[in-house]
């Protein structure tokens, strides 16, 4: 397993919030991690994306199998871009992956000429999450904000990918989005899960079957007042077949 | 943007070949001194009220973690924001050009001038940094860019046009509170060469005005020091209030 995460206890405000016994996340593909509202799922990617948040803390272990810290990207749920170009909401996250210049944080390292350099780059991320067929060829000029929502999030997830993230956390990414472009958006998730592992947060029972390849079901227990990870495992199993009856509520539930 | 940065450097680099060289261009005794040392007070002011004013801003709307401070600030803020600007000026009066005695100099006027600004400023920047807090912040972690470069580089590059803005609002606010140099006083005869030079702001004026009471200068001031209470006791509530808007809204 790449990342392991072995009795985790979630803390918001010093107060346990979501347990997990054990729970291995691979290289590669797609992971979806289902559950109620409030029940913790945003935190806990928030707490595996290292952001700061000073309510959130926890204990136990959470392990990562690598010789290099992993780098993640986080995906948010509301469809937001920077409001200027697409080729400064783009560099912006490409900038952070430049390390090799003495100080990137110098003007002279905005100027036209360093960032016509990096164009291609910019460019090839933005063909990875299909972007680059719909703007055709004024993509670089053309404002963020006159994107769809759907374009606005494949521009975020071009982002994470410019970062060179390992591991794509995306929170409900497309809960506010027609089926539409929620159906590209899954197109481009399928297709960077060959590379990446992409950290998937959905209320939507058919989403996670349609994409996840593993899947964990997170359950609330009102006598304790606690979250916990109540069933994990290939999704086509959980999803289908869940052994709990917590899990056999909750997805009864969610598929109505 | 552009004409306004313009605008503003021609502006400046009038007023600094004229502050160097007054002898040169026979300003003394003219507008034009009059106009380079209101242009020294404001500027100055409005720029060194900046700074403060935007960390205020930023620790009101909780890109700092320091709930103390955040209180203080928010305190701060709403009592000078309310205070007329005729009552900050006889607390600069009295702490800056009584005080420590700096007197009618285009210092005393420059720090009474930033604490005229400073809320009106603040006032403006949480507005903003309030809207890029929930729209932008997110995005900005997400991608792991620190809060300092958030703030000081990338916000302010994004949001261009909206800090210009601040800044004309904050430097016409300060030409309004120093058009008494222009109008009335006749304590400006030469450029400025010195911090120390002799202006006087519309505030200072209006307190020497208010002093001359029936009763003698130490009336005049147990008057002015029962208004200043008095109007710190009426923002009180509204303080009181916006405490508690968070919970509310929770």
């Amino acid at each position: 397993m790449f990342i392991q995460l072995n009795n985790l206890t979630v803390h918001i405000n010093r107060l346990p919030m979501l347990t997990i016994d054990q729970m291995g996340l691979p290289p590669s593909g797609i992971y979806a991690i289902l559950g109620p509202s409030g029940c913790g799922k945003s935190s806990l990617l928030t707490l595996l994306s290292g952001l700061h948040d000073p309510a959130l803390s926890y204990s136990g272990d959470l392990i990562e199998h690598t010789h290099t810290p992993v780098r993640y990207a986080m995906v948010w749920q509301k469809p937001t871009v920077f409001p200027c170009s697409i080729f400064d909401n783009l560099w912006v996250a490409y900038r952070s992956t430049l390390t090799a210049q003495p100080n990137r944080l110098h003007p002279s390292n905005w100027s036209r000429f360093i960032k016509r350099q990096h164009r291609g780059s910019l460019y090839r991320a933005l063909e990875t999450v299909g972007l680059d067929q719909e703007l055709g060829h004024g993509w670089a000029e053309r404002h963020a904000d006159t994107l769809s929502g759907g374009q606005k999030q494949r521009l975020c997830i071009a982002m994470g990918l410019l970062k060179q993230a390992d591991v794509l956390l995306l929170d409900e990414p497309t809960s506010s989005l027609d089926p539409i472009a929620t159906q590209k958006i899954e197109e481009t998730l399928r297709a960077l899960s060959k590379k990446h592992l992409i950290v998937l947060v959905t209320h939507s029972i058919g989403q996670a079957k349609r994409l996840a390849d593993l899947a964990t079901v997170i359950c609330h227990c009102t006598e304790r007042n606690l979250s916990y990870a109540c069933e994990t495992g290939l999704a086509s199993d959980v999803l289908n077949r869940p052994k709990t009856l917590s899990c056999k509520a909750f997805i009864e539930a969610e598929t109505g | 943007m552009k004409p306004v940065l313009l605008y503003l450097y021609i502006g400046l680099t009038i007023v600094l070949i004229s502050a160097l060289w007054p002898e040169s261009f026979q300003l003394n005794h003219t507008p034009i001194a009059l106009w380079v040392s209101t242009a020294i007070v404001t500027l100055c002011a409005t720029f060194a009220a900046l700074l403060p004013a935007y960390l205020s801003a930023a620790v009101v709307t909780g890109f700092y973690h320091a709930p103390l401070f955040q209180r203080c600030a928010l305190l701060i803020l709403y009592l000078l924001a309310g205070m007329p600007s005729i009552i900050i000026g006889v607390a600069g009066f009295i702490t800056f050009s009584y005080g420590l005695g700096l007197g009618w100099s285009m210092l005393s006027a420059i720090l009474t001038l930033v604490f005229l600004l400073a809320p009106t400023l603040a006032t403006a920047f949480i507005q903003l940094l309030n809207q890029a807090h929930s729209d932008h912040y997110a995005l900005a972690r997400g991608l792991d860019m620190s809060r300092t470069y958030f703030l000081f580089i990338w916000l302010p590059t994004l949001k261009k046009e909206a800090l210009v803005d601040t800044l004309l609002l904050g430097w016409s606010r300060a030409l309004g509170d120093t058009a008494a140099i222009m109008l009335t006083c006749g304590a400006v005869m030469a450029t400025p060469t010195s911090l120390l030079d002799p202006v006087r702001l519309i505030n200072y004026h209006i307190y020497l005005l208010a002093m001359e009471v029936p009763g003698g200068f130490t009336e005049a001031q147990s008057i002015a020091l029962l208004q200043i209470i008095m109007i710190a006791l009426l923002f009180i509530p509204r303080w009181l209030l916006q405490k508690r808007e968070p919970c509310l809204s929770n």
